[in-house]
């Protein structure tokens, strides 16, 4: 997570810290690439730039749906195509190099105070594997469910 | 073929003058677009529109520019797009850097012609 956000968040936020967050060591980052390029049935040899870009062309828009937009709710969302995320989910912020684990929850609630429109392209994911959110840095939604 | 490097060029000053000059060039976006900056304050070449934003200047190549160093959008914070008017760019991905082009360590003139972007014709014209 980048500090500036925590530093943000805080000023916003008199009195409260920055919600619970765990940067990934790059093993388990790694793991989580391999997983997924598995689940995909991609090559072992796969690079994480191609990974990130595949995931983003197997993913579908959800029309209508912003996550800049004032009423954005990203359970709602979830909920409403039948996504139940666990309690903790993880932010890959780039290339499978830079994932932050959070509590759902969180993300939930102060989902404008961690993802900047412009800079962030996320993915969100969590322990199942089955299915990845990717919020672009326009505000545009892409969802891909991975069969088991 | 004509210069349409030039026409990023006239978005990127707009940029610049928007950011308050220049940034240092930085690891390319998720997707391997050109980024200069970082993210607090930077600004990256998006060669797709995005046709879901509501924002105009995403509906055709742009460049994204942010600054959040006064707080998060909405207390300070800084997003928007400049829209590359006419430009119709291909992608050239890692090969090369067109705002470093554009700055000058490589003259336009230098392009080679596989490297040049195709140039669509300006409809402002």
């Amino acid at each position: 997570m980048e500090k500036f956000k925590i530093e943000h968040f805080e000023n916003d936020h008199p009195g409260k810290k920055f919600p619970w967050f765990r940067t990934l060591q790059s093993s388990e980052a790694e793991k989580f690439k391999q997983s997924f390029s598995s689940r995909l049935s991609l090559d072992a040899n796969t690079t994480s730039e191609n990974l990130v870009r595949i995931i983003l062309e197997k993913s579908n828009f959800i029309e209508t749906i912003q996550a800049d937009s004032e009423h954005f709710s990203i359970s709602k969302l979830l909920n409403s195509i039948g996504v139940f995320p666990m309690n903790n989910i993880c932010l890959n912020w780039y290339r499978f190099d830079e994932i932050d684990e959070l509590y759902f929850d969180d993300l939930d609630k102060y989902f404008d105070d961690i993802w900047y429109p412009g800079p962030d392209d996320i993915d969100i994911f969590d322990q199942t594997l089955s299915w990845i959110l990717t919020i672009l840095h326009d505000g545009s939604v892409k969802f891909l469910q991975i069969e088991k | 073929m004509g210069l349409p490097i030039s026409k990023i060029r006239k978005a990127l000053e707009k940029v610049h003058k928007k950011l308050g000059g220049p940034l240092p060039q930085s690891k390319p976006g998720k997707y391997g677009s050109a980024q200069h900056g970082d993210s607090k304050k930077g600004y990256r070449l998006d060669y797709e529109k995005h046709p879901n934003s509501t924002n105009p200047n995403e509906q055709g190549p742009h460049i994204n520019y942010w600054d959040y160093t006064k707080g998060k959008r909405g207390r300070g914070g800084i997003k928007d797009a400049e829209l590359i008017k006419g430009g119709v760019v291909g992608f050239l991905g890692s090969l090369l850097d067109p705002f470093d082009a554009i700055s000058g360590e490589l003259g336009n003139g230098d392009l080679p012609d596989h490297l040049r972007y195709p140039d669509m014709g300006d409809p402002c014209n």
